[in-house]
């Protein structure tokens, strides 16, 4: 008898806990209920925008008042999911999200919200429809999360992140070399085995890091901005003499430029770092390297050096600094340069073109436009723009808002476009996803789906430089470290003042 | 206070099953003896008393409060998933937890002050237990001693030391439990000590190397051939967690076996820990017998043993003396000093900052400036400003000719935390947002997420129109108890308040530059004018304007802007601008000045008259003329103007 009153009392607080009594028919709800001539607020703005089919679960929060929450995300395809809560964040269960996704590819996605009113009358709302894209995204993307920052970060981070699962795992915390800096990272085309890692410590000096095949490779001296050859023979990289400045009226009171900068060419093959007259001229300042999908020209912005004092900050003629956007053909086999051609002038813009990236199909090159300097992530008014290759047609990219958009990235069947966008308030950088279509059409962009859905809420560190990876980086960050804090390094031939330090400021006439 | 177990065979110890107290039945009527009776609650009451009302008033918790992240370490608890994951999967991480929750409650200081009697109390506790243990007799008053040396630490406010001494607190106490528990068998001693190690590791992280030394220590003396057992326990151990520590548990986000910050602690710990079991096993040693009133001790032993607890109380009594003397010395008073001018300055305590003595400031004044002098005058500035005192009594401090101290622009650029968070705070006030913003920036990158650094930066980016994003820093305080009243001030909930319509960030976004300009490298008058001419009715930056041409030595500017006090609806100029106005007047009576509408007071040009008086008397080195010109115009313009530095109101 004691048995069966404990197993009562037992099983009625399970059912109570769930609610399960409470659970109405999702369906007889919707059909009773009136929908409102609106969609329901959700943040993350999650409505209307178009999905991989290999995304995780895209959680969120209803933004509506209401005592009970009745979610049902469904398609044509495929059994619908249900979340019923008392609270409003809903998240997806992965497995039925995954199998969703899959049987809708090249669909719709919709996101019915019902809404019970303390009094017990229930609220509708017009369905959010979202596409379900064909194209997949690459299953990886590496990323920085670091504090806002004005001199160093203590908490600087490179983390990688399925995207399939919402996982995040960390490559390299900057705290093991502190105090230092885990700066830009590449990979060779998508693909995370042939990595590049640039590092500035204090205790151990600057280098980089160069991942090939799972081995580690040190190489004693500054990069900055780097580009690896689509054959994994070349990186070609920046040296930049950067420093900062701060305005008084700015939404952002940062600001950084280039005193002086020009690109070198390190050889992999080789363990050489070479010079390049075309794009290390005394009279201009070249930076922010890409090689095109095949590997026959190299991308850079480049502005006219147009002072002289290289110590009064800021210089003279900052805010008229414009980079124009330059190429020059390149041929791997005999190791040679051409020309250089200015594919967009910063006279015609009348906005510094920066960050130029070229998508793997050889088709497009998407690239920063701002103000001036080359500096696209601390300008408010940087834009993301797509420009034909073929035509030499350009247009901003509909992804834009009025704060900066910059960091973009291609994935590797150039569909998907990962960048940083300001949006949020202006100053804590998120990562937003976007399709890219055939004729170069951008979709609404998303945020970087994560697991508590309002996380993004209360987290002050702001995101830098996604980049979509083919697989998983498996190098252990033990090794990483090992390279970072070794004396031991690769046997580079580095020109002695070049290599490491950008061009001597030309002389004073 | 409860007397530890004792061993029931010795004849010499009191019945371990009883308190003490108890089992002490007094037979002899001597008023020493009855005192001696009730002697360990006495002195534990009046012990534990004065220490509390000396880390209450002299100490000060408060100043931990404030003191939080000035050394690089700051505690801030947060009620979030990754912080409970920091605290509960990195070892050692509750010993942080409890230190950050004492440093958080310091902000109330009698809050603080009982907490740190309490740890002092378990720092006590603890020593008395393991040594009594150990000796097999309870000590009579030595037990004190490290609850005074822990007083030296809390009287130098260095806070990153407070996990340390908790986790030894803790593993005294541990090594306490193991006496207690452990038996004969050499398997349950093992099995016991293992247990108690990885518990001690988990909660203290390094510290367990104290909790095994004390354990072995307590084994060498009270069980001395039967160490063996334990010693290859303590080696495997130490060989497990280490490499546990190395390959196995990635508990820390800190890479743990490259950081160098780990093997300092490791160090540290070591270096802690063969001192304090020294001390514990020599506390045995040297301790006199309590007496056993009643016992039957013969009176010889009686009287060695009064002089065994002389003996004990001189010892204390000199280390407290001592620890009193070493709290008194130059660098824990300035930084007393300069805690209370901080704790002033950020809560806008006025009376506070203005009726301290500040006697660093005078002591060296004017040949010597430290970054506490200029943090003192910075604060000294803004109390003025904010009792409406700066135009008449801003020179009734010592103070050089350096405008640095008004706003810190350049010392909150050379690393020195509490000058960023002085600097922040004047920043605010003046509506200079976008240096404020860097400024709390910066701060925030050195110091961590501070509360009241998250707070400004809510306040600064609402008053640029950022509402996203000052929510976000709205909810990230949310989540750190103790600071509902600074997030009830947006109403109930960051997610529906209204931030931009907080009066706060009303005042910011009205003060604000509305035209860009560079500030690396501007003075102060380019910051001041540009926030004057961005809004003229910005009371604080025409103040501070006129403060900055004063300690610049520069007349002719103050002059030339009285006609902006019509602006803010002065009654009467301001003494001191009057003497700028007279000294301007003096060089260049011909000076064509526009006047507001008060007129200058009449007595200033007869003050003017005896203070030149007293200037030729004193050239002419006429005895008592420098004290006179000390006394009468030491809080002058006049006397500044002349010596290039203040000497204050002396009077």
């Amino acid at each position: 008898m004691k048995r069966a009153v404990f197993l009562f009392l037992g099983l009625s607080v399970i059912f109570g806990l769930s609610g399960c009594g409470d659970h109405p028919d999702f369906a007889a709800v919707c059909d009773a209920t009136a929908a409102a001539d609106r969609t329901p607020v959700l943040k993350p703005d999650y409505a209307d925008i178009t999905i991989p089919p290999n995304i995780g679960p895209l959680n969120f929060v209803i933004q509506e008042s209401g005592a009970r929450f009745f979610t049902r995300i469904s398609g044509k395809r495929g059994r619908p999911i249900t979340v019923f809560s008392a609270h409003p964040e809903v998240r997806v269960p992965p497995g039925p999200w995954r199998r969703l996704l899959l049987k809708n590819q090249g669909d719709t996605l919709c996101i019915d919200v019902c809404i019970r009113q303390s009094d017990g009358s229930w609220r509708g709302f017009r369905t959010v429809k979202n596409a379900v894209s064909g194209d997949r995204t690459d299953p990886y993307i590496m990323y920085r999360t670091l504090s806002v920052l004005y001199v160093y970060s203590r908490d600087l981070c490179l983390y990688q992140r399925d995207l399939e699962t919402n996982k995040e795992s960390e490559i390299l915390n900057a705290l093991n070399f502190f105090p230092g800096c885990c700066n830009c990272h590449t990979f060779c085309g998508n693909d995370p085995s042939r990595a590049f890692f640039h590092i500035r410590t204090q205790d151990f000096g600057n280098s980089a890091l160069v991942v090939t095949g799972g081995t580690v490779g040190k190489i004693p001296t500054k990069f900055g901005y780097t580009s690896w050859h689509p054959s994994g023979k070349l990186i070609v990289y920046s040296v930049n003499k950067v420093d900062q400045c701060f305005h008084a009226a700015w939404k952002d009171p940062r600001d950084a430029f280039d005193f002086n900068s020009g690109l070198k060419v390190y050889r992999v093959d080789k363990h050489k770092i070479v010079t390049v007259p075309q794009i290390y001229r005394e009279s201009a300042l070249e930076t922010w390297p890409c090689w095109s999908a095949d590997g026959t020209c190299l991308y850079f912005s480049s502005a006219p050096l147009t002072w002289s004092d290289f110590k009064t900050n800021p210089p003279e003629n900052l805010k008229k600094t414009r980079y124009s956007l330059m190429r020059i053909p390149y041929d791997v086999n005999s190791d040679s340069w051409g020309a250089l051609d200015t594919v967009l002038s910063a006279d015609v813009t009348g906005k510094s073109i920066t960050q130029p990236r070229v998508s793997p199909d050889g088709k497009f090159i998407v690239f920063c436009m701002h103000p001036y300097g080359p500096s696209p992530y601390l300008q408010p008014g940087s834009d993301l723009y797509i420009m034909d290759i073929a035509t030499r047609k350009y247009e901003p990219l509909a992804v834009n808002s009025e704060w900066s958009e910059s960091w973009h990235s291609w994935s590797s069947n150039s569909r998907w476009l990962a960048f940083t966008s300001k949006r949020n308030g202006g100053i804590m950088g998120r990562i937003y996803l976007s399709h890219i279509d055939a004729n170069g059409k951008a979709a609404k962009p998303f945020i970087l789906p994560q697991n508590d859905p309002r996380f993004y809420d209360s987290f002050i560190k702001v995101y830098t430089i996604p980049e979509f990876a083919i697989s998983r980086f498996a190098v252990p960050q033990k090794a990483l470290v090992s390279a970072i804090r070794s004396y031991q390094h690769l046997d580079v031939d580095v020109p002695a003042i070049t290599g490491a330090t950008p061009k001597a400021p030309p002389k004073p006439e | 206070m409860k007397r530890p177990t004792a061993d029931h065979t010795d004849p010499e110890k009191p019945d371990s099953s009883t308190h003490g107290e108890r089992a002490m039945k007094p037979v002899d009527n001597h008023w020493i003896l009855r005192h001696l009776t009730r002697g360990p609650y006495i002195t534990a009451i009046l012990f534990f008393t004065s220490y509390f009302l000396f880390t209450l008033f002299y100490i000060d918790p408060r100043l931990t409060f404030i003191f939080n992240g000035m050394n690089k370490y700051s505690f801030v608890f947060e009620f979030s998933r990754e912080y409970a994951a920091t605290i509960a999967f990195v070892p050692g991480g509750f010993a942080k937890l409890a230190a950050t929750l004492i440093v958080e409650a310091s902000e109330l200081g009698w809050l603080g002050a009982v907490l740190l009697t309490l740890v002092a109390g378990g720092l006590t506790l603890g020593t008395a237990a393991f040594v009594t243990t150990v000796r097999r007799k309870p000590l009579f008053v030595l037990h004190y001693a490290p609850a005074i040396l822990f007083l030296a630490v809390l009287s130098r406010y260095s806070m990153q030391y407070l996990p340390a001494i908790l986790s030894v607190v803790g593993s005294i106490i541990l090594a306490h439990v193991y006496q207690r528990a452990s038996g004969e068998s050499a398997q349950r001693r093992c099995a016991l000590f293992s247990l108690l190690c990885l518990v001690s590791y988990y909660l203290f992280s390094f510290t367990a190397i104290l909790f095994g030394v004390l354990v072995i220590v307590h084994e060498f003396l009270v069980r001395k051939n039967k160490i063996v057992s334990i010693l290859c326990t303590a080696g495997v151990l130490a060989i497990v967690l280490f490499l546990s520590r190395l390959f196995i548990f990635p508990f820390d986000r800190v890479f743990n076996y490259a950081s160098i910050v780990d093997f300092k602690q490791l160090l540290l710990y070591l270096f802690l820990a063969a001192p304090l079991s020294a001390l514990l096993a020599g506390l045995g040693m040297f301790s006199a017998d309590r007496v056993r009133i009643g016992g039957k001790k013969s009176e010889h032993g009686r009287v060695a043993n009064l002089l065994g607890m002389a003996r004990e109380i001189v010892v204390v009594l000199a280390l407290a003396a001592t620890m009193l003397w070493a709290t008194r010395d130059w660098t824990t008073k300035t930084l007393r000093e300069l805690g209370s001018v901080v704790y002033g300055d950020r809560n806008a305590v006025w009376n506070d900052v203005l009726q301290k003595k500040h006697s660093f400031l005078f002591k060296n004044s004017p040949n010597w400036q430290s970054p506490t002098t200029l943090l003192t005058a910075h604060a000294l500035y803004r109390a003025l400003y904010h009792s409406g005192r700066l135009g008449t009594d801003m020179f009734s401090f010592p103070q050089i000719a350096d405008p640095e101290p008004l706003l810190l622009w350049k010392s909150s650029s050379s690393n020195y935390f509490p000058a960023w968070a002085a600097s922040l705070e004047s920043a605010m006030d003046l509506g200079a947002v976008n240096f404020a913003e860097k400024t709390a920036g910066e701060a925030m990158e050195n110091m961590g997420p501070l509360p009241f650094l998250l707070f400004r930066r809510t306040l600064l980016a609402a008053a640029k129109g950022n509402d996203e994003c000052a929510h976000v820093y709205l909810n990230k305080l949310k989540q750190m108890p103790g600071y509902g009243a600074l997030t009830r001030r947006f109403g109930r909930g960051a997610g529906t308040a209204d931030v931009s319509a907080d009066t706060g960030v009303v005042r910011l976004r009205s003060c604000r530059d509305t035209a860009d300009y560079i500030f690396n490298r501007v003075d102060e008058e380019t910051v001041l004018s540009n926030l004057l001419k961005s809004n003229p009715r910005n009371r604080m930056a025409f103040e501070y304007l006129m403060a900055y041409y004063l300690l610049s030595r520069r007349p002719d500017m103050v002059a030339r802007n009285l006609y902006r006090l019509d602006d803010f609806g002065y009654t009467k100029i301001p003494v001191l601008y009057e003497e700028a106005l007279e000294i301007y007047r003096e060089k260049d009576s011909a000076a064509n000045i526009v006047l507001p509408k008060p007129t200058p007071n009449p007595l200033t040009a007869v003050r003017s008259e005896r203070f030149l008086q007293l200037m030729r008397l004193y050239e002419t080195g006429a005895p008592g003329s420098q004290a006179a010109l000390i006394a009468e115009f030491g809080a002058s313009y006049f006397f500044f103007f002349i010596f290039r530095h203040s000497a204050g109101d002396q009077s």
